[in-house]
């Protein structure tokens, strides 16, 4: 955790902080594209793939000449760097289109995703969170309890072809892959919040999802609230008069909040990470059905852009945490 | 409380019926991979090819047991060893309107297909010139006699329109197709699904089924849930230990064809002090394998065991060719001849995500081998990577598939022998001899024994050929699996 101070001059405090935040991302990043490209070294071959197989050998010879791989290594990737910070991400192996509009149009899917599994995640841990800080003792807190921990053991995949095999096969009540129908926003957002196709299609996807988060968010709603439910405060509460309902919902839970709070911005990130199995087994057309589907086919110049997108995204969205810590509390400054 | 609780579960489940209720008009067929692109010259895996087939049209097509037959070009004849002259269908409409003549046939071949978008590079180079004679008459010219040109035509050079092509882009081009076929492509969502509508107009007559919806789904678990729910009418890929599952399943039917992709060992033989290069060496793995084994066991009786590389309806297939018998004391005699009395190692390449059981069949030969003293080191990896070191012949023992997009042996024999590294200038002779042949029996004949003379020097391990396993909703009518893999989409109709 980083340290906290409270200390004068907090404008420029906040200033050093923020550029070096920024210094610190763009230093992630150049580090994730050096990752990258080492290990493309050793994923195959790049030409095989877009010639295919019924090519003479002249083609492949003439393809790895044109894609620079007889460069050496550091020469091949100054020029990929130098791409790079044009926006230049190249073009798919596959489809010979330019590979970064094709992982942009593949966000909306999986963040749809991940926010529905979110929700039914958070959901879920504040209901049994806050019945099991309530009534410690009850079979059905237990029996919650131990159900969150059969979320997260189990594999994603085998959470997902289950709920397949129970509500598809057995019970033909639900759809077992796509999106379904979608409502279009805009150009590049098209939505299965609006249709009751779409939500049905998005039912199993993000239980799945959203299950193997409940355990850790289950257990953080329910010991943050059993500490609160000790304090001074709550005991003035129940000595005024108050209902447990009232206690627990008006005056614990506000305080419980923050930490959990914190926690479900962070974890947005590994859902967007974990959407990928989930995105396998329920063929959603998202990001991690790509990325799957490219590094199979060798595809890796949409590899790398996926990469880099989603570091932005990781890197955006800690530095956006951080820039809300900064505002909620303004006490509150990072030292170095 | 209690009663609303139940009312909203009544509504779910009904409302989750309702949605087979509705009428039947779209027919969805899942494949296991998506289409990457729909440019007739730039596409060249099977799943693509399934697609185009029914968008676009090629001079030549082939009925479901592999005969060719007329498809833009109603007949062909060879003027001298390298003229042909193609007879073009009349009154053909392209689906935007237009009509079909010899000038789209050049454009095809000498504009557009003179660009490197052109992958077929084997067939252009054969081609010196397309020139037309008349508005129907198109002839071509040849590097040099090449017998199998009308052959090599079936779904690799699609014909294209010279009015819609020009001045639009590759990219255009790749996800716009307009062709002369049965069906038009009217939304494709990348990563989702591709929604096909009929063709009213076709020269093939309009097909039965309105609409066509592809939509690809990998995980083989979830796309053979969609078949048994019903939200896929057919499957293209039912991998072998589902079979008995989606038999069981009502209102479905397996379908099997038996294929034309070949499952074999490549041999590095050129180096000579490879134990390879030694022929009783050679023998010995063949003996030394219990193929039937692996078939029966391992695919579920869902394959042919392989005399030879080129499968039973391609030219220069030599009927009379027998696998010689799993023999494994006679393998351990012939590796005491060849001087490995003590054995032998051999590393075995093997790729793990690319064939029907690819890595279980290297782990059974590895064991079915230690039983006559080889000692096996497997190893296995997915193709993008296995297929490199394949392809430049390092391997010592590695396994590939090939279809042939011919139907012709020569081309076969051609590769995948010169790639092993074998040095034999009578083979060599004899393949050019054959492959020289225009005429068809005479061809024919030379090339079977071709294929003898490979298979006693075991210049190449054939295993088996691959079945291909279709799951279909009995909804479906005129279904008739073809020897390529692909799905005849006009002959369907809706029960």
């Amino acid at each position: 955790m980083p340290s906290l101070s409270i200390s004068g001059g907090i404008r420029n405090s906040m200033l050093t902080f923020l550029s070096n935040r920024i210094l610190q991302s763009v230093t992630v990043l150049f580090g994730v594209t050096i990752v990258c490209f080492i290990v493309f070294q050793y994923l195959g071959d790049p030409a095989l793939t877009i010639v295919g197989e019924d090519a003479t050998d002249e083609q492949l010879e003439e393809v790895r000449v044109s894609l620079g791989l007889y460069d050496p290594l550091y020469v091949q990737y100054g020029k990929f760097i130098t791409r790079v910070v044009r926006g230049e991400f190249g073009n798919s192996f596959i489809t010979g289109t330019p590979a970064l509009p094709i992982v942009l149009e593949r966000i909306p899917a999986t963040l749809e995703l991940a926010l529905s599994a979110m929700f039914i995640a958070t959901v879920m841990a504040l209901i049994i969170g806050i019945y099991a800080a309530m009534r410690p003792k009850a079979s059905l807190s237990k029996i919650a309890m131990l159900f969150t921990l059969g979320g997260i053991s189990l594999p994603t995949f085998l959470t997902g072809i289950l709920l397949i095999y129970v509500f598809s096969i057995s019970l033909q009540m639900l759809p077992p892959f796509g999106r379904g129908e979608l409502v279009k926003l805009t150009d590049w957002w098209s939505t299965g919040f609006l249709t009751w196709d779409g939500i049905k299609h998005l039912f199993m996807p993000a239980v799945t999802l959203g299950l193997f988060q409940l355990a850790m968010s289950t257990r953080v709603v329910r010991g943050e609230m059993q500490e609160v439910l000790l304090l001074d405060y709550i005991r003035t509460a129940r000595a005024k008069g108050l209902s447990e309902w009232q206690v627990t919902l008006r005056h614990a839970l506000k305080n419980a909040l923050i930490p959990f709070v914190t926690m479900v911005g962070l974890q947005l990130g590994n859902v967007i990470a974990f959407a990928m199995v989930v995105e396998t087994v329920f063929q959603w057309p998202g990001m991690g059905l790509l990325i799957i589907d490219s590094i199979t086919q060798n595809d890796q110049p949409v590899v790398v852009t996926y990469i880099m997108v989603i570091a932005v995204m990781f890197v955006f969205i800690n530095f956006t945490v951080d820039l809300l810590y900064c505002v909620l509390n303004p006490r509150i400054v990072y030292e170095r | 409380m209690k009663n609303l609780k139940y009312f909203l579960l009544l509504s779910l489940f009904f409302l989750g019926m309702s949605s087979n209720l509705m009428a039947k008009d779209t027919l969805v067929i899942s494949q296991n991979t998506e289409a990457k692109t729909l440019h007739p010259l730039a596409m060249y895996s099977v799943i693509e090819q399934n697609i185009a087939t029914n968008i676009y049209d090629a001079l030549i097509s082939r009925n479901s047991d592999g005969e060719l037959i007329p498809g833009l070009a109603t007949s062909w004849e060879l003027l001298d060893e390298t003229t042909w002259r193609f007879h073009l269908r009349k009154g053909v409409k392209w689906q935007d309107g237009g009509d079909f003549t010899a000038d789209d046939v050049i454009f095809t071949f000498e504009d557009i297909g003179r660009t490197p978008i052109n992958r077929y590079k084997f067939i252009m180079q054969k081609i010196k010139k397309v020139s037309k004679v008349d508005d129907f008459t198109i002839d071509i010219q040849t590097n040099g006699p090449y017998a199998i040109l009308a052959d090599a035509f079936y779904h690799t050079i699609f014909i294209m329109s010279q009015a819609y092509c020009t001045g639009k882009t590759n990219e255009f081009l790749a996800e716009n197709p307009m062709g002369t076929g049965p069906y038009i492509l009217k939304t494709w969502v990348r990563g989702s699904h591709m929604d096909l509508e009929a063709f009213e107009g076709c020269w093939r007559g309009a097909p039965a089924i309105k609409k066509v919806q592809f939509k690809p789904i990998t995980n083989d678990a979830t796309r053979l849930a969609g078949l048994i729910s019903g939200g896929i009418d057919i499957t293209t890929d039912v991998p072998v230990q589902y079979v008995e599952m989606v038999r069981n399943a009502p209102g479905i039917d397996v379908i099997k064809k038996n294929g034309m992709r070949i499952i074999f060992f490549q041999i590095k033989q050129d180096d000579p002090s490879l134990p390879t290069a030694n022929k009783k060496v050679r023998q010995a793995l063949l003996l030394g394998i219990n193929e039937q084994e692996i078939v029966d066991k391992l695919l579920m009786g869902y394959s042919q065991v392989a005399t030879q590389l080129p499968a039973p309806f391609m030219r220069g297939f030599n009927a009379e060719l027998e696998r010689p018998a799993y023999n494994p004391e006679r393998a351990k005699e012939l590796l005491a001849e060849a001087g490995f009395a003590d054995g032998l190692d051999l590393t075995i390449h093997v790729p793990n995500d690319r064939y029907v059981m690819d890595n279980e069949i290297g782990v059974a030969i590895s064991q079915q081998l230690s039983k006559i003293g080889i000692r096996v080191k497997l190893v296995a990896q997915p193709w993008s990577i296995h297929g490199k070191g394949h392809r430049e012949g390092k391997h010592i023992i590695s396994m590939a598939g090939w279809g042939d997009a011919t139907f012709d042996t020569a081309r076969i024999l051609k590769t995948h022998v010169a790639r092993a590294g074998v040095k034999d200038p009578e083979f060599y002779t004899k393949l050019e001899k054959a492959d020289a042949m225009t005429d068809i029996p005479a061809r024919e004949k030379a090339l079977a024994m071709l294929n003898q003379y490979v298979m006693e020097n075991v210049y190449i391990l054939p295993l088996h050929w691959q079945s291909d396993i279709y799951g279909v909703s009995q909804k479906v009518k005129g279904f008739t699996p073809h020897v390529k893999k692909i799905i005849d989409l006009p002959a369907l109709s809706f029960e």
